[in-house]
């Protein structure tokens, strides 16, 4: 036989060869030392390439583009995670934030509804007696005030309106809005403003630098820089300071009977001593919780003269929430106030407003008032 | 038993096998045996099932020449970066990855021909088989085996030498 070439010898060694074919390579094989060596040769190669392309085997899974892809899929998710973490912890923040503002909100309308709360009941014993003797003056009225409720610059205030304060505290802004509600339907009752919140909560200092710095602010006449007229309207201009100017607006728009109060400056501030140094009675306002605590003062000129008012009319006192943060943020100084009431003896609506606070716009209307009454109302 | 569950549970592992030594990765070699058997559904009768299913598999491989040269490249890449990392502590691991590597560029400098009859004659297709499959003579398989085995062996043989010289030279 001729040597058989090494297909054969392949096709021998796998098995491919028919029985007799194998038969003559087998026998040739065993003769031939060449020939053996070529299929010692070719078991090695099948032997060896078996091996090698089992190494191939050793392929780890996706090791192509699908990997890139999964590592890709894990890091979105990480970034998800990462994302919702601080989207959540941002949230917190947020949620916070909102609650002290929620909380300093709540502060203000429960001083509002603390003063609300008490004045129906502090009216009959301090102030009603005040409101027959009106006709002598506000600051004539506020120191009967202070008699009648007590001798003291800083007089404790009746026990149930203490006791109905710290109610109200504890209601905070739900017994606000419920009493706020009260006072306006109220035919009749008195209502405290933000002001007078204000006022009622303020250190006893305070009020008497306050009510000591009033009679100094009558003295002088209010300097009218101008007035302008419009059809049923006329506005004057007066100056109560150097830079400060205030606007009067008369209108013959009749009904109006309430008080409006833009700004909350008033819920804030104490008087002369708030003009003076607006940051300092900003931050000195008291707490919820310091406004029932601290002494209650007796019942400030302004509150008197809204007891005056409400002889007249159903007074309303608002305070918007806005306002308040308007007023937490330190701008209540730089905002316009404006109060509004109707002059019983013409029923005109007078509006009074200007870059003040409101508690030194009632002292405006306040002398307004005396002048206008001692001039026999010149209405043009 | 169906017909395709059959066929599966027969033929499955030595298809992925054939497929993973053939294109480097297994995923896309079961990819490929899966669609492999979706045809077979496809199919009234297959007269011979082995090499129906091998050349349908490989001519499946084929229609993917492009992704195939892309991921060739991405697998040389591989390659490569398992050759920079000599140093590494995992030696059996390493040794294992370098081996495979060499496999690899071994298997791939052989003509196409050659590599698939190698790789189906190791998943025991006989040589009629092969030849169905790869539309060849029977007579011609022997030497296309033979051929591509001892291209194999002196292929990864010579890488092996390359590399001992590159680790005697680094040991240097």
């Amino acid at each position: 036989m001729q040597h058989p070439d090494e297909g054969m010898i392949h096709s021998w060694l796998d098995g491919a060869l028919s029985a007799e074919e194998a038969a003559r390579v087998d026998s040739h094989v065993s003769e031939c030392a060449s020939c053996a060596a070529t299929v010692a040769e070719a078991r090695g190669f099948i032997a060896a390439s078996s091996r090698i392309l089992t190494a191939l085997d050793n392929v780890p899974r996706g090791v192509l583009p699908a990997v890139p892809a999964k590592r890709r899929d894990f890091r979105v998710a990480w970034r998800a995670a990462a994302a919702m973490l601080i989207v959540a912890g941002g949230s917190l923040v947020v949620m916070r934030e909102g609650g002290q503002d929620k909380r300093v909100a709540a502060t203000d309308e429960t001083t509002v509804s603390s003063a609300v709360a008490h004045k129906p009941l502090a009216v009959p014993a301090a102030v009603a007696p005040s409101v027959d003797a009106a006709g002598d003056g506000i600051n004539a009225s506020a120191g009967n005030a202070a008699a009648a409720s007590a001798p003291t610059p800083a007089p404790a205030v009746p026990p149930v309106v203490a006791q109905r304060r710290a109610e109200s505290v504890e209601q905070r802004d739900m017994s606000a809005r419920s009493d706020l509600g009260r006072g306006t339907q109220s035919a009749g009752g008195v209502v405290g403003s933000p002001m007078v919140a204000a006022e009622a909560t303020a250190p006893t200092e305070r009020r008497v630098q306050t009510s000591e710095a009033a009679p100094g602010s009558d003295a002088a006449p209010l300097k009218v820089v101008r007035v302008e007229r419009s059809i049923g309207a006329r506005r004057t201009i007066y100056e109560i300071a150097p830079s400060a100017t205030v606007t009067l607006t008369e209108t013959d728009a009749s009904q109006l009977s309430s008080v409006v109060t833009t700004g909350a400056a008033a819920a804030t501030t104490f008087g002369a001593q708030g003009r003076t140094a607006p940051r300092g009675a900003r931050t000195a306002a008291p707490t919820s919780a310091e406004a029932a605590k601290a002494p209650p003062p007796p019942p400030p000129p302004s509150a008197v003269m809204d007891s005056k008012s409400a002889a007249d009319s159903a007074v309303v006192g608002t305070m918007s929430k806005t306002s308040a943060a308007r007023s937490q943020a330190g701008t209540a100084f730089t905002a316009t106030n404006t109060i509004t009431w109707t002059e019983p003896k013409t029923g005109k609506t007078l509006t009074l407003s200007g870059n003040v606070s409101v508690e030194r716009l009632q002292e405006i209307r306040k002398r307004i008032e005396k002048e206008r009454a001692s001039s026999g109302a010149q209405v043009p | 038993m169906t017909d395709v569950e059959r066929l599966f549970r027969t033929y499955n592992a030595a298809l992925v096998r054939y497929l993973t030594r053939r294109l480097g990765d297994r995923d896309w070699a079961e990819e490929v045996a899966q669609e492999t058997f979706v045809r077979a559904l496809r199919q009234t009768s297959i007269e011979n099932e082995r090499a129906w299913l091998f050349a349908v598999a490989t001519n499946l491989v084929r229609d993917e020449a492009r992704k195939d040269m892309r991921r060739r490249k991405h697998l040389a890449l591989l390659a490569e970066e398992e050759k920079d990392s000599v140093s590494e502590p995992h030696e059996t691991t390493l040794e294992r990855a370098q081996e495979a590597a060499m496999a690899r560029k071994a298997i791939d400098a052989l003509a196409e021909r050659d590599r698939l009859a190698l790789l189906m004659r190791e998943e025991g297709l006989d040589y009629n088989e092969i030849a169905e499959a790869l539309e060849l003579s029977p007579g011609s398989v022997g030497t296309t085996l033979s051929r591509a085995r001892r291209r194999l062996v002196e292929s990864y043989e010579s890488l092996q030498k390359s590399r001992e010289e590159r680790e005697k030279n680094a040991a240097s």
